[in-house]
């Protein structure tokens, strides 16, 4: 069994939106539509900082995407079966061609902002398709998220935010193997996850 | 152990929702960077995925992202069905050499840009200029009229009237054949120069290496302590930040000296918010704590520095040894601190630079085992002190609360930040921000000197980077031939800064000077320069205004005629900087549209100015001379054929310490030549500098935002730009994936300001000043100095509600080393209503 997970070295990312377009790219994700997405932890917009100059200043960024839960809350309450945990690898997948776009999985997911739903066919800034020639298909009143790259992960790769982060802050790899960099890392460091409280069990460590 | 460390992450992971994201904040962090609506895009029907395991025809292809950004990185470009349809990273076998950023993934969208220029253009005659009513041309009407004009101009007006100016647009070798053809006609070179003061300074004290003033980029790791000084650095060097983090890692500290909280400063050890424009005191109060303590390096001053050269107190100049009276034949090559080394001193050779030994007996350096380098003499009836007792006395009105009082740091601050310098090995990763203001002369100057007092220079780990280093100079096997032909006229040289100046006056350093005509080509001054509404006003009387470029920029919607130029992509070139890497750029695709490549141009151009032979090449042609040369032949073994089979080929160590016995500095003396004896200006040779003044470091007021500026009462914010991550200047901002995530221009204010000026978050807001205004969405951010505010550079004209930011800035500028001031500027903030 394989059990893929993601470890982010908060230490290091500094918000470059790398890994946003990278995904973006890959996928070909419609207009608006992005499965991964660099939030700060701060102020009340994008880089800004709270609390009061100079001394009592906070500003933390945590890239998030769909945390692979091992215990996901999406997949219980999909009445069809369109998102759903890979046995083989962990992954929680979402089929367009299942998915009947009632939204569920978007209320019960406590990590608001990794789905997103097609209200309107979906549209592009250029008239073909980019990207991976086998990326996911868009599909109006659909629900859509990060699929750790299934396409790519079918071909043995990594997915496309884990190819090259410019602040070597992403890692990759088997939770389920304890020889694994991402395993090693997750003993040796202290990390944190998002809203364990919610029993989600996610499989993305944020290293702190 | 490890069970011990599995407990201690089981125990962070039960105390995850205090110490991390609760729900309550998770929330409210996504609110804070969504938000961002969709852009318009074509309305289409779904678009079919190609089915599993049916691979379609694809082609990938190495491109080279060049927007001088200082990254250079090497791009995958997969083309399917002649189409470009995905950039990415190029893999390498060592993951620290692999790099790209969220822009490089948008190539897409910059090659099939709607704003893309696509044919050749004339502005409709009568129309006004930027009134966007467009003639299109041929390309033989476009260089017929081109070169009509020109020599008409030339016959009328002489040959400095035909002018070139060009930004960092493209970083590679493509760019160099225009001054091919603007050396053969003589024509009047208007540099930018954005950002150069600081660059200037470090070159001509420290001279220009292989790795400009500095260690390999990779040296960094090996750093203890890390000064990021007057740098955006996550941001501005974000191609280095791996090797930043892997000096973390090995237990190295950060220490960032900033006005701003940047990233860098929430990510270092120790930040210091120092108040904007006093560097130079903080920097001259660090040298002056060292010598005071006995922790300046005097051996190191001693052997690698000016430091023991004496000093003539009645003139400024060094004692040399006809004046001292000792025998010794003229040379070449001897400190003057007039040159850029490399043998600029090619005359009859000066009389050797004159030291003391520890007696005070004056004899030439290389007699003397142990020099003086403190002191003051009287040698042969000439008053004389060593250079860097000249430094000292410089550095002396400096004292721990003299620069506590100026830089707004404690004491405790100041010695504790002199201290970390001194825990070496010690790198100094500096940026732009000190010389975008006007006072960034002598902090530059000051900057330059702690390296080589601390002796935090010449080892591993220590030394210069940042922007001023590790970045190659490029490849010293190119031809540089290439830019000279048999018709080579000496040109005039000057700063886009005078530019008003010149056409006011019609006549630069003594010459006449009737700029008739600008080409403009990799850049775009009047998005990312300065003093906008000041150029534009002085282009009015230029007649002819022509810009080649990718995109309808700023400078091309202001222009006369434009001509189209192919996206990086889309022609064959090679670029030798900023990596240590010759590496090729193929083309992925033809040209598109009827653009040409800036060869291609040069050679229409070159023929129609009856330039002859020389200017009938094509691409390869000219990339083949670039690369003609004994040096890439018989050394690298490159030609341009091998290395478009190769692409990718090493050319600089990634072993490389710089300032020190073995690699000495490539000033004229072989020394760091911190004091200069004659100071004169870059550029505006007719005005005379304050010898004294600019023999050394000196902290002086900006030239706009200092304290008892009465302006304040009418503008007291002083406006700042940041370097930002989805541009670079003005290139990618009109990419729709990245404006998804940022969608138009912001400024961000201290809270205290905001409420002051009636401003919440999310308003719209006027800036203003004399000069011009500008509107921006306002976001409140503590990160930011009370008093100071700061938006993105640069945004493209119609990216604004109302105005331009660049409008907002002057051309003010100081005269040894000019350079755009863009931080030096004040400006009122007050809300904006936008008309529904």
């Amino acid at each position: 069994m394989t059990h893929y997970g993601m470890a982010i070295d908060l230490k290091r990312c500094v918000a470059c939106h790398g890994c946003t377009l990278a995904c973006k790219s890959a996928n070909n994700l419609p207009d608006g539509v992005r499965y991964n997405n660099v939030l700060t932890d701060g102020g009340q917009y994008m880089d800004t900082a709270r609390g009061t100059y100079p001394n009592d200043l906070y500003r933390k960024y945590y890239p998030v995407s769909c945390q692979h839960c091992e215990n996901p809350a999406c997949v219980k309450v999909c009445p069809v079966g369109a998102t759903y945990k890979d046995p083989e690898t962990g992954v929680v997948r979402q089929d367009s061609d299942k998915c009947i776009g009632c939204r569920m999985c978007i209320s019960a997911c406590p990590y608001t902002g990794v789905r997103s739903f097609n209200w309107e066919e979906p549209k592009y800034s250029l008239d073909f398709p980019v990207g991976d020639y086998d990326a996911p298909q868009h599909v109006k009143h659909t629900v859509e998220k990060c699929r750790f790259c299934y396409q790519r992960l079918a071909k043995g790769q990594t997915p496309a935010c884990m190819e090259v982060c410019g602040a070597m802050a992403r890692h990759w790899g088997d939770l389920d193997d304890p020889d694994s960099e991402i395993s090693q890392l997750i003993a040796t460091r202290e990390w944190e996850q998002l809203l364990p409280e919610m029993g989600t069990k996610p499989s993305v460590y944020y290293l702190i | 152990m490890q069970e011990e460390k599995l407990q201690k992450s089981s125990a962070v992971l039960k105390d995850a929702p205090r110490r991390g994201l609760t729900r309550r904040s998770f929330l409210k962090a996504t609110a804070a960077t969504a938000g961002a609506a969709a852009v318009a895009g074509v309305a289409l029907d779904t678009l079919p995925a190609a089915a599993e395991g049916q691979k379609p025809q694809e082609e990938v292809y190495q491109g080279i992202c060049r927007g001088n950004c200082g990254g250079g990185c090497r791009i995958a470009v997969t083309v399917r069905e002649g189409k470009v349809v995905k950039t990415g990273p190029i893999l390498n076998e060592d993951p620290m050499e692999n790099l790209i950023c969220a822009r490089g993934y948008t190539h897409t969208q910059r090659i099939y840009a709607p704003e893309r220029i696509q044919y050749p253009a004339r502005r409709v005659e009568g129309t006004p200029r930027g009134g966007g009513e467009w003639e299109r041309l041929s390309w033989d009407d476009a260089i017929k009229y081109i070169c009509d004009h020109w020599k008409e101009y030339q016959k009328e007006f002489g040959d400095s009237s035909i002018a070139y100016s060009y930004g960092a647009g493209t970083y590679a070798q493509n760019y160099y054949v225009y001054m091919r053809l603007f050396n053969s006609l003589g024509a009047t070179k208007i540099a930018q120069e954005n950002d150069m003061t600081m660059l200037n300074y470090s070159w001509k004290m420290l001279g220009m290496s292989l790795y400009m003033v500095g260690n390999s980029r990779k040296d960094q790791v090996n750093a203890h302590t890390t000064f990021i000084w007057g740098c955006n650095a996550s941001i501005g060097t974000f191609n280095r930040w791996k090797y930043l983090m892997a000096s973390r890692d090995r237990g190295g500290k950060l220490v960032v000296i900033d006005p701003t909280y940047t990233v860098a400063a929430q990510k270092a050890d120790f930040w210091a918010p120092i108040k904007p424009g006093t560097d130079a005191a903080l920097a001259m109060a660090m040298i002056r704590y060292w010598h005071e303590n006995g922790k300046d390096d005097k051996q190191y001053l001693a052997t690698m520095t000016v430091a023991p050269f004496l000093v003539r107190q009645d003139t400024g100049k060094f004692l040399r040894s006809d004046e001292a009276g000792i025998a010794a034949e003229r040379e070449a090559g001897v400190a003057t601190g007039g040159g850029f080394g490399l043998g600029m001193d090619q005359g009859e050779g000066k009389f050797p630079l004159v030291a003391v030994d520890e007696q005070g007996n004056p004899g030439l350096l290389k007699e003397i085992a142990a020099p003086a380098i403190e002191g003051e003499f009287v040698i042969n009836g000439i008053p004389v002190k060593t250079a860097y007792t000249m430094l000292l006395d410089r550095c002396d009105e400096w004292t721990l609360p003299a620069a506590s009082a100026k830089c707004e740091l404690s004491e405790d601050v100041i010695t504790q930040l002199a201290e970390m310098y001194l825990d070496g090995p010690t790198m100094l990763h500096t940026g732009f921000g000190i010389d975008h203001r006007g006072n960034g002369d002598g902090a530059s100057h000051a900057l330059c000197v702690l390296p080589l007092v601390s002796g935090q220079i010449g080892k591993k780990g220590a030394g210069v980077s940042g922007n001023l280093a590790g970045a190659t100079t490029g490849f010293a096997g190119d031809n540089w031939m290439t830019v000279v032909t048999s018709k080579m006229k000496p040109g005039a040289t000057t700063n886009m800064t005078y530019i008003p100046q010149i056409v006011e006056e019609q006549q630069w350093c003594g010459q006449p000077m009737h700029l008739k005509s600008i080409f403009f080509y990799c850049g775009n001054p009047l998005g990312s320069y300065s003093g906008t509404t000041a150029l534009r006003q002085a282009f009015e009387n230029v007649d002819l205004l022509i810009t080649a470029d990718t995109v309808w920029s700023d400078t091309a919607k202001y222009s006369d005629v434009v001509l189209p130029v192919p996206h990086w992509f889309e022609y064959e070139t090679y670029r030798t900087c900023p990596n240590d890497y010759l590496d090729f750029n193929d083309a992925a695709i033809e040209p598109q549209f009827e653009s040409k490549s800036d060869c291609d141009i040069i050679r229409l151009l070159g023929l129609g100015m009856d330039l002859g032979p020389e200017f009938d090449y094509d691409n390869a042609g000219f990339h083949a001379m670039f690369l003609d040369s004994d040096v890439a032949r018989d050394q690298y073994g490159v030609t341009w054929e091998t290395l478009k089979q190769q692409k990718h080929i090493k050319m600089a160590p990634d072993e490389f310490i710089y300032g020190n016995q073995f690699i000495p500095f490539a000033t004229e003396s072989g020394r760091a030549e911190f004091y200069f004896e004659n100071p004169v200006p870059e550029f505006d040779k007719s005005r005379q500098l304050d010898q004294e003044l600019y023999a050394l470091p000196f902290q002086s007021d900006p030239l706009e935002t200092y304290d008892t500026n009465p302006l304040l009462e009418k503008y007291p914010i002083n406006l700042m730009t940041h370097r930002d991550k989805f541009k670079v200047h003005t290139a990618f901002a009109k990419c729709p994936w990245l404006l998804e995530i940022q969608p138009e221009p912001t400024v961000e204010l201290n809270p205290i300001d905001a409420e002051k000026y009636g401003i919440s978050e999310n308003d719209y807001v006027r800036c203003y000043n004399d000069r011009g205004f500008c509107v921006f969405k306002a976001h409140l951010d503590p990160s930011l100095r009370p008093g100071t505010a700061w938006t993105e550079h640069t945004w493209l004209d119609d990216q604004y509600k109302a105005g331009h930011y660049a409008d907002l800035t002057s051309l003010a500028c100081t005269h040894f080393f000019p350079t755009n001031t863009p931080f030096d500027t004040l400006v009122a903030v007050e809300k904006y209503e936008l008309e529904a």
